[in-house]
C-alpha cells in the first residue's frame, strides 16, 4: 500500500471526538427547541413553577399592601374617603391627604403591573401546555 | 423508529426526533467541520450552525440522500463560506492552525498517534481549495457515496471528479514533502 493510501486508511480509522458535545447540543437546542431527554443542559423543570409562584406572591403582597393602605386612608380620612379614595379632592383633604393620595396611586400602579405580569405568565404557560 | 421516520417526525416539528438526529450525527458533522477548518473550536460553532440550518431546511429534506450526506454537505458548505471569508486573512489562518497544531503537539496528552495524524491531516488539507476540501473530506475521508455528494453539493460529476483528483494530487504531494 502506498503512502497516500496508508494515510487515508489511518485517517478514516481515526475518529476524533468533539470535546464538548453536550454544550453544543444545548446551544443547538436554544435555537431549535430540540432538547434531548438525557442532557444535563436541560432547563430546570421547576423554573417555570418558581416564576409563577414568585409572580403570585408579588401580586398577593401588592394587593395586601393596597388593602392595608386603603383601610388606613379610610380610617384617617373619615367618611369623605369612603366614596372613592382615588378621587380625594386636594382642596378638601389638605397636604397630608395629597401625599397619601399619591402613595395610593403608586400602590395601585404596582398592583396593576404585578397582576398584568402574573396574567402574562399564566397565559404563556397555557399556550405552552 | 428508523432514521427516515425520525427525520419525517422532525420535519413535522417533533423536537425530540430532531434531538435524536443531533445526537446521532453531531460527531460526524464535527469531524467534517474540523477537517475542513482545522480548528476544533471553530468546528464546534460550525456544528451548531449546521444543525440550526438543518432544522430550518428539514421540511424540504430530499429522501434520496442519507442524513449523513445531507448534514455533511450543509456543514461543508458552511465551512466553505468560513474559508472564503478567511481567505482575506490567509496569513492569519495559517498562523492560527499551525499554532494550534504546535500547541497540541506540545501537550503531554497529544503524543498519541491520533493527534499526530490529525495534525498531519491539517497540514495537508491546508493546501486544498474550499471545493477540493469539500470533495476530499466528504468522499475520500467520510466515504459518503459519490453520487449522493454530487447531488447534495449540486455539482456536476465532472466537477466533483476533478476536485477529487486535484485534492488527491495535492495531498500526495504534501505527504511526499513531509519526508
Amino acid at each position: 500500500m502506498d503512502k497516500y493510501r496508508q494515510f487515508i486508511e489511518d485517517v478514516r480509522r481515526s475518529r476524533p471526538q468533539m470535546p464538548h458535545p453536550e454544550e453544543v447540543t444545548a446551544r443547538i437546542a436554544e435555537h431549535t427547541g430540540a432538547m434531548p431527554q438525557d442532557t444535563t443542559a436541560r432547563p430546570d423543570p421547576l423554573r417555570t413553577g418558581r416564576i409563577r409562584l414568585a409572580a403570585a406572591l408579588t401580586g398577593i403582597a401588592a394587593a395586601a399592601s393596597l388593602v392595608l393602605t386603603l383601610s388606613q386612608a379610610l380610617s384617617s380620612e373619615g367618611t369623605e374617603g369612603m366614596t372613592d379614595v382615588c378621587t380625594i379632592s386636594a382642596a378638601v383633604a389638605g397636604r397630608h391627604s395629597i401625599d397619601r393620595y399619591r402613595e395610593l396611586q403608586v400602590q395601585a400602579r404596582r398592583y396593576s403591573a404585578a397582576k398584568a405580569r402574573a396574567l402574562k405568565i399564566y397565559r404563556h404557560e397555557n399556550i405552552e401546555n | 423508529m428508523s432514521i427516515q421516520e425520525t427525520i419525517q417526525a422532525a420535519a413535522a416539528g417533533d423536537h425530540r426526533a430532531f434531538a435524536a438526529i443531533v445526537e446521532q450525527y453531531r460527531q460526524m458533522v464535527w469531524r467534517v467541520a474540523l477537517r475542513m477548518l482545522g480548528d476544533p473550536d471553530e468546528a464546534e460553532d460550525a456544528v451548531q450552525e449546521t444543525f440550526i440550518r438543518a432544522w430550518k431546511a428539514l421540511p424540504g429534506f430530499d429522501r434520496r440522500y442519507s442524513p449523513a450526506t445531507w448534514l455533511g454537505t450543509i456543514a461543508a458548505r458552511l465551512c466553505c463560506d468560513i474559508l472564503r471569508k478567511r481567505s482575506a486573512h490567509r496569513k492569519f489562518e495559517t498562523d492560527v492552525v499551525w499554532t494550534n497544531a504546535r500547541e497540541r503537539a506540545e501537550d503531554p496528552e497529544s503524543g498519541s498517534l491520533a493527534r499526530e495524524l490529525e495534525a498531519r491531516l491539517r497540514r495537508v488539507i491546508q493546501t486544498l481549495s474550499p471545493m477540493q476540501r469539500t470533495a476530499f473530506v466528504l468522499h475520500e475521508i467520510e466515504q459518503l457515496p459519490f453520487e449522493e455528494v454530487r447531488r447534495a453539493t449540486g455539482w456536476s460529476a465532472v466537477q466533483l471528479k476533478s476536485n477529487l483528483y486535484l485534492a488527491r494530487q495535492k495531498v500526495r504531494k504534501a505527504l511526499e514533502k513531509e519526508l
